[in-house]
């Protein structure tokens, strides 16, 4: 054979060889993030979180789709009277994926992990000073002080095959290194495997302690494409069941598209605006709330996002713990901005503000709007287009911070905690932490402290009814808009739902194909 | 020779010390917190403190550039912030693919660039002379990022001929790993389907690098041959009745390889800095997959890994292209 008859007919093969597959048995989804390791002491990031969500299984968990707490791997549990203790009955027939069942060695040997690395969802168990044995399957969590939001926190402790990490440690980490590629779980599925930067392929353990029916998955891939375009051609074309869908423009193009399905989920994501409280023109609280006053929250909602956003109730998103409807929503206000500054002393065209915000993550026009509103109160607003890292960093110190900045908030959970603390604590000004206001309260610091130990949720939510009070008349933050998860998906796909407890997540348990 | 390779060889050193001067100190001056990267987006700042102290990112930056050339003197790339795997690991386990790419790039770039250039110096002023240099307009001029999506476009949303991404198919499995690089993986392994589909994945991704090099590389040798042509030597051996297609081949060729060969090494370095946007659009899993994740996440260890080896592999062709230029131009001599 020549050449050129050669190169044909590697041509009509490489061509061949791109016939559809027809129905595939297995799932595919695409995400736009590489999650950074299987790890799941990573798994306050959600890009470990949706792998570690499918291939272990945490005490207690979010029912699909819901925020409501049911047990996992515990049988049962007790709770202390002074609240600092937790002891946790784990189930007989919960089996690691290696065929060994799970113990309350494995539980403690989490903790102990988790404690000992410092790092991932440690941060949501600051409380946490370590855990007994208490017999086979029994084992005692303990709390340096009580804490409300533990127990749903426990959805993110991920608990590890201890027997099967202690022979892959590696220089006191705690199997870090190995887990990185390896898993050591107990959920849903299993790791087939694992192609970094690429895709994860998993698959059913049979031995599942949830049981299986009928219509549950097989097989799925998580395959990462981080370009939308490449995400969308792939769901039309039928290569793809599900993919993340990060622009409303694209959410729109395909509900146009015949036999795809569009998603709008509720979500616990947050934007607010820092008003640096130490700034020159911002110490006064009455200029903080007129800037507030005079962001477009309706234009931002119906035309910004096109309607995949929504208001906040009050400081909180609509599915946060202790969020009321009946909590005064963000309104835009200018007649009474204007009051407000004149009464503060600000005549227009005296003040200048700097804004930072992340121009490469679409913030532009979150921006363009609070500048809009900004300028027909005469005050003129300058803009510091920045990435996250170099705005955390800047916001780390004082001198260095902005007058504002955008801040999401992807709380882990729906308790007001992790949004109320973050900000607005003293101890998150500076450092790294999202107290990019700088607000220092000595009230606020014990009415937040006060609420996290509070386990009454009655007393709880009053509590923090208190605390967004103040947080109105105060205002080191605007609440702006709280983000819609948008996804795509074929139409024979069901029980895809983004849990509010894990955002940005897919639990193949609960999904199946038609 | 011998003496001077050895030469280029030792010369490589204060080169790689400056780049890990200049890279370190770079890195530094980012804005942001590379304990940021381990201890996760929601790490308090007594968190980020204490990730600070264990991982030494509280030491002064001389201090810790010391200890890194440390480390590096005894062949220890470091540990990454993110991961905690060691970079020399990781980078063994990405680097592979992007040197698939990268050859496979090249090979439809002077595979067809040079023959191209060649004919259409051959038709100078013809329609096809026209629409080469057209298309080598667009192909020098489009950004990669955007030549990619309009292939992945084409071929895999319109015709559906080609997948849009990956390595390899959603059912296959990897062929057993020789050289990381699955098309000669699976070549070794006789896994016939699996090196059609690994070729299938492989040919939008080479096909957007190897648009831009290839145009690049079709240019210089179609000016350099037009130069050639003009040379007296060129007349000479027509005068001497020397057919035609010898004259072309064995005369003018070899000469105006001389500058193809040097836009073929620049563009390796060209193409290295490429994969980092198109690995990311064909989720290639390379290489530049590696580099952007620790460039967004500041991981110091992998950002100082990738430059290391990306250096080395330039001043490596870099050397070869002077080698080569020897073997193409006798008049070139290095002692």
């Amino acid at each position: 054979m020549n050449a050129p008859n050669l190169l044909s007919c590697a041509a009509i093969a490489l061509v061949l060889g791109c016939a559809p597959a027809g129905e595939r048995s297995h799932l595919v989804l695409l995400t736009e993030g590489i999650p950074p390791t299987l790890d799941p002491v990573a798994a306050d990031d959600s890009r470990v979180d949706n792998q570690s969500i499918n291939l272990y299984s945490a005490l207690l968990q979010y029912r699909p789709g819901t925020t409501d707490l049911q047990m996992d791997l515990a049988a049962s549990y007790e709770v202390s009277e002074d609240a600092r203790r937790y002891v946790f009955t784990v189930r007989e027939d919960a089996l690691f994926h290696d065929g060994t069942p799970v113990l309350a060695e494995d539980v403690k040997y989490t903790v102990d992990r988790m404690l000992a690395l410092k790092i991932g969802v440690w941060a949501f168990f600051t409380s946490v000073s370590g855990a007994e044995v208490l017999g086979e399957r029994r084992v005692a969590i303990d709390l340096f002080e009580p804490f409300a939001g533990f127990l749903g926190a426990m959805t993110r402790l991920y608990i590890v095959n201890a027997d099967q990490i202690r022979p892959n440690e590696f220089e006191g980490d705690f199997g870090q290194r190995w887990l990185q590629n390896h898993e050591a779980g107990s959920g849903p599925y299993r790791l087939v495997s694992y192609q970094p930067g690429q895709q994860i392929t998993v698959e059913r353990f049979t031995g599942y302690h949830l049981g299986w029916g009928p219509r549950h998955v097989d097989r799925a891939v998580f395959r990462v494409l981080r370009e939308e375009v490449a995400r969308r051609i792939a769901l039309v074309n039928g290569d793809a069941d599900w993919i993340f869908v990060s622009s409303a423009d694209t959410l729109a193009a395909l509900a146009e598209e015949p036999g795809i399905r569009v998603n709008r989920d509720e979500s616990l994501n947050q934007l607010y605006i820092a008003f640096n409280t130490q700034s020159e023109h911002l110490r006064d609280a009455r200029v903080r709330r007129a800037l507030a006053l005079a962001y477009d929250y309706e234009g931002h909602i119906e035309h910004l996002m096109r309607g995949n956003a929504v208001h906040p109730h009050g400081v909180l998103p609509a599915g946060a713990e202790c969020a009321s409807p009946d909590s005064p929503r963000p309104r835009t206000d200018l007649d009474e901005a204007r009051r407000l500054l004149a009464s503060a002393g600000i005549r227009p065209g005296e003040v200048e503000l700097t804004m930072a915000f992340e121009g490469t993550t679409g913030e532009t026009p979150i921006f363009e709007i609070m500048r809009a509103g900004a300028a027909r109160l005469g005050i003129r607003l300058s803009a510091v287009d920045i990435e996250w890292d170099a705005k955390l960093a800047s916001f780390s110190r004082l001198e260095t911070s902005d007058d504002m900045g955008t801040v999401w908030i992807f709380a882990p959970g729906p308790e007001a905690h992790h949004y109320l603390h973050a900000l607005a604590h003293s101890s998150q000004a500076g450092g790294g932490g999202n107290n990019f206001a700088w607000y220092r309260s000595e009230a606020m610091d014990e009415m937040l402290e006060a609420a996290a130990a509070e386990l009454d949720v009655q007393r709880r939510c009053e509590l923090y009814r208190e605390i967004e009070s103040l947080w109105l008349e105060e205002m080191p933050f605007a609440a702006v808009v709280t983000m819609v998860a948008m996804s795509a998906q074929r139409e024979n796909l069901r029980g895809s739902a983004v849990s509010l407890g894990h955002p940005l997540t897919q639990n193949l348990y609960a999904m199946w194909k038609e | 020779m011998g003496r001077y390779i050895a030469r280029r060889l030792l010369q490589m050193v204060p080169v790689l010390l400056g780049v890990s001067v200049l890279t370190f100190a770079l890195t530094n001056l980012l804005p942001g917190d590379p304990a940021r990267a381990a201890a996760g987006r929601h790490a308090t700042p007594q968190q980020l403190e204490e990730v600070r102290e264990r991982l030494g990112l509280d030491q002064p930056l001389p201090a810790q550039y010391a200890m890194y050339m440390g480390r590096l003197a005894r062949g220890d790339l470091g540990t990454s912030l993110t991961s905690r795997q060691s970079v020399a690991e990781e980078l063994r386990l990405f680097f592979p693919a992007t040197l698939e790419l990268l050859l496979a790039t090249m090979l439809i770039a002077v595979g067809v660039g040079i023959p191209l250039g060649v004919l259409t110096a051959a038709r100078r002023g013809r329609w096809a002379d026209r629409a080469f240099l057209g298309f080598s307009y667009f192909g020098v001029g489009m950004p990669v990022f955007f030549t990619a999506l309009l292939l992945q476009i084409f071929f895999a949303g319109w015709l559906g001929w080609l997948p849009i991404a990956g390595r390899l198919g959603l059912a296959t499995v990897p062929p057993p790993a020789f050289t990381g690089m699955y098309t000669v993986d699976a070549l070794l392994a006789g896994q016939w389907t699996t090196v059609l589909d690994a070729l299938r994945h492989l040919l939008l991704p080479a096909l957007t690098l190897a648009i831009a090099g290839g145009s690049e590389v079709g240019r210089i040798t179609r000016r350099s041959m037009l130069q050639a042509l003009d040379e007296e030597y060129v007349r000479t051996a027509r005068a001497k009745g020397v057919p035609e297609r010898t004259v072309w081949l064995r005369h003018a060729l070899p000469n105006a390889m001389l500058p193809t060969t040097t836009v073929i090494g620049l563009q390796v370095a060209f193409l290295l800095g490429g994969t980092v946007l198109i690995e990311n659009i064909f989720s290639w899993g390379g290489l530049g997959t590696y580099a952007w994740t620790g460039i967004f996440r500041l991981d110091i260890p992998v950002i100082m890994g990738i430059t290391l080896l990306a250096t080395t592999v330039y001043l490596f062709v870099n050397l070869g292209v002077d080698l080569v230029y020897a073997r193409l131009d006798p008049r070139i001599r290095y002692g």
